[in-house]
């Protein structure tokens, strides 16, 4: 990936992210979460911005601070980096509002070329899970590392 | 060697700063909305079958 990204810190686990975005509006902390729900090696991806007054997390902000290409970005380097530390974890990813996964749904698009090498990313239509195409609305998004399997590459 | 930005910006696998007092976030749910719906989502529909996966 040849986008600039803001430098992300974590904890040992790796589920838990964060960085700092700079733009017009000034500096605003940003956090990045994989939490595993009540299935077996799925995880769900969301960020937000911390409210500095309250330090809670509003994933229905709209920052504008000017830098969304690279915040972006470090959301696909924290996936990498956690599917890193969790090579079997499948990702679930949805946006608060409709407008929201619409975005989502534009930046994996975006990201797509880069990552679909690395992924097999689904999004889901009604209630089934199709692999990802650019240009189909999606409800929700389902990612996983691809495995390489060695001995294959060796042949 | 220092890397350079570009080297450091065109690394799929990023380098990540670990920060102990990041820790205890994981022990808190920060989205809990999402988690929510991604529950629901996935208890309903469940993952991909095996023959949509490698």
């Amino acid at each position: 990936m040849k986008h600039p990204k803001y430098q992300l810190k974590s904890g040992e686990l790796l589920t838990s992210f964060e960085f700092v975005s700079e733009g017009p509006k000034g500096v605003i902390r940003k956090r990045i979460q994989f939490t595993g729900i009540n299935l077996e090696g799925v995880y769900n991806l969301a960020f937000g911005d911390e409210d500095e007054a309250t330090g809670g997390i509003d994933d229905l902000s709209v920052s504008n601070n000017g830098d969304s290409e690279k915040v972006l970005a470090t959301v696909v380097s924290a996936l990498y980096a956690f599917c890193d530390y969790h090579p079997e974890a499948w990702v679930f990813a949805s946006g608060s509002t409709d407008a929201r996964t619409r975005l989502y749904r534009i930046g994996i698009a975006r990201y797509f070329d880069d990552i679909k090498d690395d992924f097999e990313i689904y999004g889901q239509v009604a209630d089934e899970w199709q692999h990802f195409k650019k240009n189909v609305n999606y409800v929700a998004f389902l990612a996983r590392r691809k495995i390489v399997n060695l001995n294959d590459e060796k042949h | 060697m220092m890397k350079s930005i570009k080297e450091l910006n065109e690394r799929k696998v990023p380098i990540v700063i670990i920060d102990k007092a990041l820790n205890k976030l994981d022990k808190v749910v920060l989205f809990p909305k999402k988690v929510a719906k991604a529950k629901e989502t996935l208890g309903k529909i469940g993952l991909p079958s095996k023959k949509q996966t490698q």
